[in-house]
């Protein structure tokens, strides 16, 4: 019963896993995955476009320089005095203060540049815009020698003396085809700076930032790290490479970050741009959160219908199986508790209905089973009274019957016999009738007695060990008297030795003298032939005769009660019971009597019978 | 003379049927006493005794069976077969004579050329077994 609650219990919990929480958790992974993706998607494209932008402002930043640079070379006016500058073996004979105050005028006026100045092919600053770098040498900085060769923007450097990242535009100042020196304008600092500390569109934990390929170092201010950035990135070494891509990776405070990085071939350096991966997700968390509740609602739901299921159901279901439990077990009128008005309800109603009754049922039933108990009990031994006076009537009626027959039949015999004086043949004639009708007269007399017996359910066969051979002896002595005349010849085939038959002789010699006698009576030549076998727990006897045999139409009259063939009524001699009692006979041994029979050649008679001992309890 | 010196106790009380015994037991030199009622000291008063040939339906109460265990119980008369002869239904008196000991059985009527023989037979110790069914 237990088992029964729990596994229907169990496998709605089951159901109802597979139907909303499986499906809801798949939805929350494939959400959560999704939305991972999505982030990744939308993120690297935000930084892919702000790559862009910030490269061409760049590129703008630099090519308004390089423009700059070139209208001041196209000023005939000045390009004279720069030229002059520029080649003068003394500075101090040159115009160079008119070139300096032309290059701070310009520098004024335009924000590309933070400073303007002039160096000879020597690397020697002429002019400038500001007074720092005038009278220095640079040639140890990294632009110098690439501008003779008539480079003009350089590779972003970080500048040792201001810390700055430093880009430099230069122009070669001709001389009949001969480089003589250098107008080089030093790219607003503010500008780049401006460019890539500009977070907009980088939300709160975004990034970018140049990389310098030449110091491997970050050349633009970071976020959120005040120190110059040496730390190794993915991005970094794929930018420093000169690859440009995206990806996601650690940056250098540990953060799992979306990157994208885009090689600036034109300053030499790498751009990356990036932010952290659970910002970028964090765009999509309501979605997620939103995605997750309904499932969990959803689950939640599940749960609650496995609950109203079990309150609506199983509960009223078990409470019905319980009580039936308890009818079964014979409590009957018990009653369910059940005041819902559905279906169940219903059936509980119904239940309490039906328990009520199989009470009152079973109240009368012991009442009317104790009744008819009793009325049974009166008929039986009315039944049994009535039987047993039946019995008593009939042992007397056959003790009765015969006492007389005996009497003639014997007193005949006697005076046939001359025990009172001689008789002369006529008379013995006479008696040997007498005697004769006598003698069918007690045989017409105990077929009744046993067919009555067995019409009224009284024959007994009463079994002990029957020892056929004797028996099967004296048939067979039986069968050679009762041959009508010498035409017919007696063969017996009768295996020595048969074990005993657990039965009752009286009956077993009954019924094969019956039917040696019917052989024997109707037969008028050739043989009768008796066979006794045992075949396997079986006694088989066989009478074979060549007698008139029996007309198929017949075959149902052979064994009928109170009948007899048409043969046997011209024969004039029996009751026609004979076969019938055998049959019921053998019957009573757990036997059975059969025939075979053509008309005009022969009958067969079948007599089996069970050694086994069993059968006694018949 | 199938009896000669042979003594015989008859239980019988139908005087036809004495008559027939008596005749066909006494032809063949038997003597032949009649009992007609009383107790078993009566009985044991009349030995020696070769054979009881016993009537199973006899006056009175007891029934040939309860007379017979009445007689076999008295130690004189253990050795003395006794014979059913009786009328009654062969079966179940066949089987019920086996069971309690009779030393033969003989259905009525009697057949007058063997029914010495088979006493003869029963009082040299075998036993005659003959329902008479035909």
């Amino acid at each position: 019963m237990s088992i029964f609650q729990r596994s229907l219990r169990l496998s709605m919990v089951v159901a109802m896993m597979l139907i909303a929480v499986v499906p809801a958790l798949v939805i929350i992974v494939g959400i959560v995955v999704a939305s991972n993706n999505q982030a990744r998607t939308q993120s690297i494209n935000q930084l892919s476009s702000l790559a862009v932008t910030k490269t061409d402002n760049i590129e703008l930043l630099l090519s308004n320089g390089e423009d700059l640079l070139e209208l001041m070379l196209n000023d005939q006016r000045q390009l004279p005095r720069m030229r002059d500058v520029a080649t003068s073996l003394d500075r101090r004979l040159s115009p160079t203060q008119q070139v300096s105050s032309y290059l701070q005028e310009v520098q004024e006026t335009q924000s590309v540049f933070d400073e303007l100045f002039l160096y000879t092919r020597t690397g020697e600053v002429r002019s400038s815009s500001t007074t720092s770098l005038q009278g220095e040498f640079i040639v140890s900085l990294p632009f110098y020698r690439d501008s003779i060769d008539g480079v003009r923007t350089h590779p972003i450097f970080v500048e040792p003396e201001t810390d700055k990242p430093t880009v430099v535009i230069t122009l070669p100042i001709f001389d009949d085809d001969r480089v003589v020196g250098i107008l080089a304008g030093r790219v607003s600092e503010a500008q780049i700076v401006d460019i890539m500390t500009d977070y907009d569109g980088l939300g709160t934990t975004g990034d970018n930032f140049l990389v310098s390929s030449t110091t491997q170092q970050a050349v633009t201010p970071l976020r959120f790290v005040n120190d110059t950035l040496t730390a190794s990135t993915f991005a970094i070494d794929e930018v420093l490479a000169g690859n440009s891509g995206n990806a996601q990776y650690e940056n250098s405070r540990g953060e799992t970050v979306y990157g994208v990085y885009r090689w600036i071939e034109t300053i030499g350096a790498g751009m990356v741009l990036e932010i952290e991966q659970g910002e970028a997700v964090g765009a999509f968390r309501n979605f997620v959160l939103l995605s997750g509740g309904v499932a969990i609602l959803a689950i939640i739901a599940a749960l609650g219908m496995v609950w109203w299921i079990q309150q609506q159901l199983i509960a009223p279901l078990t409470q019905l199986t319980t009580t039936t439990s308890e009818i079964a077990a014979g409590n009957y009128g018990e009653q369910v508790h059940i005041q819902s008005k559905n279906e169940i309800g219903v059936l509980a109603a119904s239940f309490n209905l039906m328990s009520r009754e199989i009470k009152n049922l079973f109240d009368n039933l012991e009442q009317r089973v104790a009744d008819r108990t009793r009325d049974l009990v009166e008929a039986r031994d009315e039944a049994q009274k009535a039987n047993n006076a039946k019995t008593a009537f009939l042992a007397t009626t056959s003790h009765e019957l015969r006492t007389p027959l005996n009497a003639v039949i014997n007193y005949t015999g006697l005076i046939d016999q001359g025990y009172w004086g001689s008789v002369t043949p006529e008379q013995s004639s006479a008696l040997n009738t007498i005697s004769k009708s006598g003698q069918h007269l007690l045989n017409l007399i105990n077929d009744l007695l046993d067919m009555s017996k067995i019409v009224s359910g009284s024959l007994e066969v009463y079994k002990s060990e029957v020892d056929l051979n004797s028996e099967i002896k004296d048939v067979a002595e039986i069968a050679q008297g009762l041959l009508e005349n010498d035409n017919v010849h007696l063969i017996t085939e009768i295996e020595p030795d048969l074990p005993p038959l657990f039965g009752d002789s009286v009956r077993i010699r009954q019924i094969m003298i019956n039917m040696v006698s019917n052989a024997c009576k109707f037969t008028a030549s050739g043989h009768i032939r008796l066979v006794a076998t045992k075949q396997n727990d079986l006694f088989l006897f066989k009478v074979e005769d060549t007698g008139i045999g029996i007309e198929p139409e017949d075959y149902d009259v052979v064994f009928a009660e109170f009948q007899q063939t048409a043969s046997g009524v011209t024969k004039g001699k029996g009751t026609g019971l004979g076969m019938s009692i055998s049959k019921n006979l053998a019957e009573a041994h757990s036997g059975a009597v059969w025939f075979e029979s053509v008309y005009g050649e022969g009958t067969t008679f079948y007599l089996k019978l069970p050694f086994n001992k069993q059968t006694q309890l018949n | 003379m199938l009896l000669q010196g042979k003594t015989l106790l008859m239980f019988e009380d139908n005087l036809e049927n004495i008559t027939v015994q008596k005749a066909l037991l006494e032809r063949e030199g038997a003597q032949v006493h009649l009992f007609a009622g009383g107790t078993t000291s009566d009985v044991v008063e009349m030995l020696p005794i070769d054979a009881i040939i016993m009537d199973l339906m006899i006056p009175g109460d007891t029934d040939g069976f309860d007379f017979y265990t009445m007689l076999k119980n008295r130690s004189e008369l253990a050795s003395v077969p006794i014979v059913a002869v009786s009328a009654m239904d062969a079966s179940l008196a066949v089987s019920k004579a086996k069971s309690m000991g009779f030393a033969g059985y003989i259905a009525k009527p009697v057949k007058l050329d063997k029914f010495a023989s088979q006493i003869a037979t029963i009082i040299s110790g075998e036993a005659i077994w003959d329902a008479n069914r035909r």
